[in-house]
């Protein structure tokens, strides 16, 4: 083990292997630390009692013909990393204002859902299909340099240039801005929600990596090693250290690293205010950072069953009133929970190798407030007692449950460095007014630092976008590594 | 808690007063102060002896599209819109001195380029140059008209080779009419947007005079819940902990977590909030923004209705005023002609005079400069040439009172903060690196600071559009602020 190298990656989230991945087999000596037992950050897998899991549901969208396959691809790993695409997916339950549930069949396998069936599902009159195939076209047809003049546009502003029905429109404002992107639809960012669309609409949802997202991450950082690189996890970078404007390496827990290049993977608003420190940038990048918006949390709940209860990944529901917006959750805040709440089920246990024979676990959640110090209480109240109405048979058959809300993922992943956020489910929220062109620069203001991750360099759905932004800084580095004649190149 | 805002508009000017008014309807709590006794900073009507007008002769709202039909619309009083076109007389001052006069607007059915070039007394192969050099000023797709915002006026007339002299002036005479500033420094884009825009629509005057428009807007902002408070001057925006917390006038503080400021982007980095916030790369291109040209301006009271034409321009190949003769103009040197602009309110609206009289406001371009000496001499060289063009009109003036220059403008609107600086028309220039995609951007680098007006935010046209265009475009963008930040900054 050296203490000196050419990049550090603080961070072993999906962004930081991706990028710490590429870097080391393009010939950068790479040292990647991480304060967890475990590679993967938000979306590791952990075993307990014969099952493998995620903390928490995670899939990714789109499935087919991704950055990640790229990826593998490039790293060599395409046959080591089985990437599943299930087909069907699950299943869309939606709840007419009359109280009747209807469902559908969500395809997978990348395949896009078909629009007849949702029309179906949501009671489209004729006459108001000219206006819905107006929206469909729009978003389907919109370029990329139109899509970012929608940066700074809420997903409700978007929808709301459209006369279409109630249950069309709760679908969007429901599915594809708070169960995608993880804020409310008056604040979600409009272009995040057409590049999402288009994306699950031309090669579907749902991938998920046999063996776990953190087997595919582990995998995926075995390159920095095999590579020359070195891994070191349990971990803590306390200090990123800046001499005469540029990075110059870390301080951690178990000694201090050199590189003259640092890739943090440890958010946005953590490496500023903390791990570099305000005292090395100018106010207005303090203040432009300080006053950025996270994401929401999450808080649910593991189940472990005795029997499997899901036949499918995915079970969706929503009805015409649970689009969520900031006064709902102010209102959930304040202790008055909607009526009706978008609820959703998820199983990986269904994947080979998951869960021991004849059992399964399976995440519930909602969306909550990103403070890690927020009680989750009525939240978790909520939704059990929506899973008690919709899919009652999960209650009879757990064994075991286990909570998780935004403290655990903060534990996890990120600092708490403003007040009221850490507990953040994916980063940097997208929100309009932060997205696309908007979005923070990868490259920070001092020489050699670099974000990866959810919170610069790449947009769309979650894990995807991290991956995504994991390629896009590796190109970024690699170029001001050959570009910047850096001080202190490894030996 | 009554002095506790959702957001204070510091100014009532027309893009304070629109922005106001939709957040307002929106559901926030709303404030507006201005130091003045009547709302519409520098569009404030007034009334003496039974005459309505404003300070100087404003004219030019599109009748069917722009920034005022989307203002009423999104405030849902689209009805009060009452936009009233009469004819206009163009007079164009041959070099031997007679005037022509073509008149255009109304209902008449002539085409404008041939009655400019009857005016200019081009030759058949002149006549050709000068319409495809007005073609491609005038056709050009989105991408093109984002190119020219890097280019002036005068580089692009000198590109386009040899042409008639009185079209040369056109093009530098408009940049100070139509742009309020010089030629040299004016972005070809602006131009060509103003030609778009005439070219598209018909212009009038907004009956009851644009006072009539801002109580309009007003009505609506009060009927939401907003506070408008007159004969409040803002001293100080205060500032902690890196973000915006309210405004203090003499005798008390309006707390906020959100300021929009319509009080002008020089006065409000300089002075009310205080250079000392703000990064020095901010405030050196804050300072460096080159102000519009003034205007300065006096009324006429004829005893009998002798103004047939609602607006009147007179114009020469040489009545435009660059980098060269202004500088003269400070000497002392006026030029033998300037352009001279006149608007008369009762030929729109006869309730805007008593019976059997009329008020003529007419004017110049001049310095911004509240100390500049030449003003009186610019207002007799008005004087004259009142008398060239108009002679018939003479013997029925029976006073003229109200002047206005630079010194005057820059007490009713913004704060002196600059050398040489207050007393602009409209704001600043759009001038190149400062209009269209490089306009000054509303979201200030101070967390929760936004400016709205003229100088920032909005886009293309003349100076009140270029207002009412960035209330339009701020109010959507402090609105996300607003809900985004909810959860994070409460009180």
């Amino acid at each position: 083990m050296s203490a000196r190298y050419d990049v550090i990656v603080v961070g072993a989230g999906p962004g930081g292997v991706a990028c710490g991945a590429l870097l080391a087999k393009w010939g950068l000596k790479t040292l990647m630390v991480d304060k967890n037992s475990r590679i993967g950050g938000k979306a590791m897998t952990v075993s307990k009692r014969g099952f493998r899991y995620e903390y928490w549901p995670i899939a990714a969208c789109p499935a087919t013909n991704t950055q990640i396959h790229s990826l593998l691809k490039t790293l060599g790993l395409e046959n080591e990393v089985e990437l599943i695409a299930p087909d069907p997916l699950g299943i869309m339950h939606y709840e007419t204002p009359s109280g009747k549930i209807k469902t559908m069949l969500m395809p997978g396998g990348g395949k896009a859902m078909d629009p007849q069936e949702a029309f179906n599902l949501l009671g489209i009159k004729d006459a108001d299909m000219p206006e819905v195939m107006r929206l469909f076209t729009d978003i389907l047809g919109m370029s990329p340099h139109d899509q970012h003049l929608l940066d700074d546009v809420s997903v409700l502003q978007f929808l709301d240039g459209y006369q279409i029905p109630r249950s069309m429109y709760s679908l969007l404002a429901t599915l594809q801005s708070e169960g995608t992107l993880e804020v409310p639809s008056d604040i979600a960012c409009a272009s995040e929600f057409v590049k999402v669309f288009q994306q699950n609409n031309t090669y579907g949802g749902g991938l998920y990596p046999a063996g776990g997202f953190g087997r595919m991450y582990e995998a995926i950082a075995e390159v920095i090693r095999a590579n020359g690189g070195d891994i070191i996890l349990r971990t803590r970078v306390e200090r990123i250290a800046v001499e005469n404007g540029r990075v110059s390496g870390v301080f951690t827990d178990k000694g201090a690293f050199y590189a003259p290049i640092v890739v943090s993977n440890a958010g946005i608003q953590p490496t500023v205010l903390k791990l570099v420190g305000e005292e090395h940038f100018d106010k207005s990048y303090v203040n432009y950072v300080r006053d950025l918006i996270p994401s929401f949390g999450f808080a649910g709940a593991r189940y472990f069953l005795s029997k499997p209860v899901l036949k499918h990944p995915l079970y969706v529901y929503f009805s015409d009133d649970t689009v969520s917006t900031m006064e709902k959750h102010m209102k959930a805040e304040a202790g008055q929970m909607p009526e009706q709440i978008y609820v959703f089920m998820s199983t990986n246990s269904l994947y080979p190798g998951m869960a021991p024979p004849g059992k399964q676990l399976i995440y519930s959640g909602i969306t909550c407030p990103a403070d890690p110090r927020t009680n989750i209480k009525p939240w978790l109240d909520k939704v059990e007692a929506e899973i008690a109405r919709l899919w009652p048979d999960v209650f009879k058959y757990t064994e075991e449950k286990e909570y998780y809300g935004p403290a655990q993922i903060s534990r996890l992943s990120r600092d708490s460095v403003v007040p009221g956020t850490g507990g953040e489910c994916i980063g940097l929220g997208q929100i309009a007014g932060q997205c696309g062109n908007l979005k923070p620069s990868p490259k920070a203001p001092v020489g050699g630092l670099f974000y990866v991750g959810a919170d610069a360099g790449s947009a769309g759905f979650g894990n995807h976008m991290c991956v995504e932004s994991g390629v896009n800084v590796a190109k970024m580095v690699r170029d001001y590594w050959t570009t910047h004649p850096v001080p202190h190149r490894a030996e | 808690m009554a002095d506790k805002y959702d957001v204070i508009v510091v100014g009532a000017g027309l893009g304070g007063v629109v922005c106001g008014a939709l957040l307002a309807k929106q559901g926030l709590k709303t404030l507006i102060l201005d130091k003045n006794t009547r709302p519409g900073g520098k569009q404030m009507g007034l009334s003496v002896n039974g005459f309505k007008f404003e300070m100087w002769p404003t004219y030019g709202i599109p009748q069917e599209i722009g920034p005022f039909v989307d203002a009423f619309r999104a405030l849902g009083i689209e009805s009060k819109l009452d936009v009233i076109p009469k004819t206009n007389a163009l007079m164009y001052r041959r070099p031997n001195g007679k005037w022509v006069t073509s008149v255009t607007g109304g209902h008449q059915e002539t085409d404008p380029a041939e009655n400019m070039f009857n005016s200019w007394n081009l030759k058949p192969k002149e006549r050709e140059v000068a319409l495809q050099v007005l073609a491609e000023a005038a056709v050009l797709t989105p991408e093109q008209l984002d190119a020219l915002d890097d280019i002036s006026v005068k580089e692009w007339v000198a590109q386009r080779g040899k042409i008639p002299k009185p079209l040369f002036g056109f093009f530098a005479v408009h940049a100070n009419l139509m742009a309020t500033s010089l030629y040299e420094l004016v972005a070809m884009s602006e131009i060509s947007r103003i030609m778009q825009i005439f070219g598209a629509s018909t212009t009038g005057f907004p009956r009851g005079g644009y006072a009539r428009v801002v109580d309009d807007i007003l009505d609506v902002f009060k009927a939401n819940g907003g506070t408008l408070k007159l004969n409040t001057r803002v001293e100080k925006v205060v500032v902690a902990q890196g973000r915006v917390t309210g405004v203090a006038t003499k005798d008390r503080v309006y707390k906020s977590r959100i300021v929009v400021s319509n009080a002008g982007l020089q006065p409000t980095v300089l002075k009310l909030v205080g250079e000392e916030y703000f990064d020095k790369g901010y405030v050196g291109y804050v300072k460096d923004i080159v102000p519009s040209l003034g205007f300065c301006n006096q009324r006429y009271i004829f005893s009998k209705p002798v103004m047939k034409h609602g607006m009147f321009l007179g114009t020469s190949e040489n009545s435009y005023i660059d980098v060269e003769r202004l500088a003269e103009m400070k000497k002392g040197k006026i030029p033998e002609i300037l352009s001279v602009y006149g608007v008369c309110p009762a030929v729109f609206d006869p309730d805007m005079a008593p019976k059997g009289k009329q008020l003529l406001l007419i004017g110049a371009w001049c310095s911004p400069d509240p100390d500049a000496k030449e003003i009186k001499a610019v207002q007799k060289k008005v004087d004259a040439l009142f008398e060239e063009m108009f002679p018939e009109a003479v013997p029925y003036i029976e006073s003229k009172e109200g002047y206005v220059g630079p010194a005057q403008v820059s007490k009713l609107s913004r704060d002196r903060v600059l050398p040489g600086v207050g007393g602009e028309a409209v704001g600043l220039a759009v001038t190149v690196g400062y209009c269209g995609k490089h306009k000054p951007s509303p979201k200030s680098p101070l967390p929760g600071l936004f400016f709205v007006g003229h100088d920032a935010g909005g886009g293309a046209f003349i100076g009140t559009h270029q207002a009412v265009s960035s209330g339009l475009k701020v109010a959507p963008l402090v609105h996300h602020y607003f809900l985004e930040r909810k959860a994070i900054l409460r009180p």
